[in-house]
């Protein structure tokens, strides 16, 4: 199928204050593997102080940050209204990947612990979007290291550090059962959680580019609900990205 | 006690350099440090001036600049060496610089190259005079922590520094400049005027006190700058390469003056600074020349890249190493926040090598180069021989993660390569 005049616009959601460990490496597997199939990608900003409005990108990522941008940011959500904004673009089904922070900030909220102390003693308990059925409570380690879990798009690889504990509700629809690792809260054996077209989750490594099937995954969706009708991309070679996960299943005796 | 640990310190020296476990960088101070918690201060406070640099990127370049300076003006150092940068380092450099009694002898400086991890704990032990403030971003995530936290941490360990050190900062680095805000602190800040380097957090308006202007980087090994403090100005030609070892540079020119050398000895022994290993070293096997230089985080390596795209020729291969064992670092996601996007236009071949030599190759392929372009290799060794068997003019550049490049540094040994060591006149 040619693709040719379609064309891909990506929320960066805060992406100069959440953007550690290398979660940036996902906007270039969506554009590498886009522009593959000659589809443009173009990648918006939206941050604090810029201006958004329902409808401006097809697809939203957020990423990961450090602790104080992670309250600025919470704050934001609330305040700008861009929270609100982008839970009805999901509710009509737009895709959106966030990784461990922009996870936690599209759940229903965060507590600190006393003792840490988020910014100051005021700022114990973040505010979430509610968007995932899910809470995260602080904990006193952090979970590091690599992760693999299978789920619906295969087996998903990465590496997680959090010391954040998250919690589905009865509701919530988990990303995928823990092969290796922690997941959410390191306790139950999940990881991540879906809602209609979003997925949030702990993997960062990056994601995208080890997990093609799931890039590509985002892309057709994407494509999809912006041209109203079934787009299939054409298969890749997909040399390294094979090698890549071989190696790193191998690597952790999977 | 303390006799008992510098016993006992310096047997486990002899033992490591007998069996060659390391050669005894860290073992020694280890045990001395559980017998003798105050070994440090205790031996550290007889040497008259210390010098602690600190910061993400550079520490080995600069406490190497400084101890070249210092060391042609006539004075007895005892500095420790990358990769024994923590407490247990610096506790095994001082155990084999005492006497079996606890005698520092004759050594009136001592520079200390400090992990910015432990640079808090340290600076209390060590009680320098100058403290030098590099650099800050993120490097290994997870061992260290976010950059915010470390920050808060160097800031609160300065302002408990009741002897007031001297404290030279980089004034372009937004996070380290955030320190001169600090109160009680002498400080000093360097900076490059029109500086290209990318930092995590870039300040605005900054003040320098010693500054630079880049005239040209002529070769990978000459860098013409301009620079002027206090009112004095002078061109010099450094031999190193790229415009971030030129902050090296300016705060080891003023921490050296500030401990006794003078402008024309600085000035005239910079000529005689060889690199040091994996800055930039580079090695001459027969008519092949290869060209070192440690990558190990993407604030680091993006500087690294972006320096070298200029002078990477079509005839050169580039070797990249990436390990993800425990000093390195065991979550390779940083490569994915380097920008390998610049090395798009190099027209040469790729390979890639190390325990996660796969990330690297994709990373690679991500980044826009085509697929012919990039190997795959299973062993450094492979990678090396069969460039020294290929009959061109090429050059190899060699980009290692830490333990990649002490992997590279025994092959090296072992196969003799090293002894070659190369100077350029």
């Amino acid at each position: 199928m040619n693709h040719k005049y379609m064309n891909l616009k990506i929320g960066y959601l805060y992406g100069d204050l959440m953007n550690i460990y290398g979660d940036t490496g996902n906007s270039i597997a969506l554009k590498h593997r886009a522009h593959a199939r000659n589809i443009d990608v173009e990648v918006k900003m939206i941050t604090i102080g810029s201006s958004y409005k329902v409808g401006d990108v097809d697809m939203f990522f957020f990423g990961g940050g450090q602790d104080e941008s992670q309250i600025a940011v919470s704050r934001d959500l609330i305040k700008s209204k861009k929270g609100e904004l982008i839970k009805e673009e999901i509710e009509k089904g737009i895709p959106l990947l966030a990784i461990c922070g922009g996870y936690q900030l599209l759940g229903e909220y965060y507590q600190a612990s006393r003792k840490q102390e988020v910014g100051s003693s005021q700022d114990i308990r973040l505010e979430g979007v509610s968007l995932f059925p899910a809470y995260t409570e602080a904990g006193d380690t952090r979970m590091i290291g690599n992760i693999a879990i299978e789920s619906e798009w295969d087996k998903l690889i990465g590496f997680e550090n959090h010391s954040g504990k998250t919690y589905l509700r009865p509701e919530g629809k988990a990303l995928g059962t823990v092969l290796k690792g922690f997941g959410n809260n390191g306790e139950d054996g999940k990881e991540g959680c879906v809602y209609k077209n979003a997925i949030g989750c702990y993997m960062h490594g990056s994601l995208l580019p080890k997990n093609p099937q799931l890039c590509d995954w985002f892309i057709e969706k994407t494509l999809s609900i912006k041209y109203n009708k079934d787009i299939k991309l054409e298969k890749l070679n997909d040399f390294f990205e094979i090698n890549a996960r071989a190696d790193f299943l191998a690597k952790i005796g999977i | 006690m303390l006799y008992i640990a510098l016993f006992l310190g310096k047997l486990a020296y002899l033992f490591s350099r007998l069996f060659n476990k390391g050669g005894g960088s860290a073992l020694p101070g280890l045990i001395a440090l559980k017998i003798y918690p105050n070994l440090i201060q205790k031996l550290i406070s007889q040497i008259p001036t210390n010098i602690l640099v600190t910061g993400t990127n550079g520490k080995t370049t600069t406490s190497s600049l400084i101890a070249h300076f210092v060391t042609n003006s006539g004075h007895t150092i005892i500095h420790n060496t990358t990769g024994s940068n923590l407490a247990r380092g610096v506790a095994s450099h001082l155990i084999s610089g005492s006497s079996l009694f606890g005698n520092m002898g004759k050594i009136d400086l001592g520079i200390w190259e400090v992990d910015e991890a432990v640079f808090p704990q340290l600076l209390i032990q060590i009680r320098p005079a100058h403290v030098v403030v590099l650099n800050l971003s993120r490097d290994q995530l997870d061992r260290y922590g976010e950059t915010d936290s470390i920050i808060k941490k160097w800031k609160s360990a300065l302002e408990k520094a009741s002897w007031k050190p001297h404290v030279y900062i980089n004034a372009d680095d937004g996070a380290v400049y955030s320190l001169h805000s600090l109160k009680n602190l002498d400080v000093e800040t360097f900076g490059v005027l029109d500086s290209t380097v990318i930092w995590e957090k870039k300040s605005t308006n900054p003040h320098f006190d010693i500054q630079a202007k880049i005239i040209e980087q002529r070769d990978i090994s000459s860098i013409t700058i301009v620079f002027s403090h206090n009112g004095y100005g002078k061109k010099l030609e450094l031999p190193l390469f790229g415009e971030y070892n030129v902050y090296n540079f300016l705060v080891a020119y003023l921490v050296a003056q500030n401990s006794g050398t003078s402008r024309e000895s600085i000035e005239s022994s910079i000529a005689s600074f060889s690199s040091v290993f994996g800055r930039m070293e580079r090695l001459l096997l027969g008519k092949k020349e290869l060209i070192i230089n440690l990558i190990k985080n993407p604030v680091g390596a993006t500087q690294v890249i972006h320096s070298l795209s200029k002078f990477i020729k079509k005839e050169d291969t580039v070797l990249l190493i990436l390990n993800d064992k425990l000093a390195d670092g065991t979550d390779v996601s940083w490569i994915w926040d380097t920008d390998f996007e610049k090395l798009q236009s190099f027209k040469g071949t790729f390979i890639a090598v190390g325990t996660r030599k796969s990330d690297m190759a994709l990373r690679l392929f991500y980044a826009g180069i085509a697929k012919e372009k990039i190997t795959v290799v299973d062993e450094i060794s492979r990678s090396i021989t069969s460039f020294l068997d290929r009959d061109d003019k090429g050059r190899l550049f060699i980009l290692p993660t830490y333990t990649a490049l002490l992997e590279l540094q025994t092959y090296l040994k072992d196969n003799d390569y090293k002894q070659k060591h190369w100077h350029e006149s």
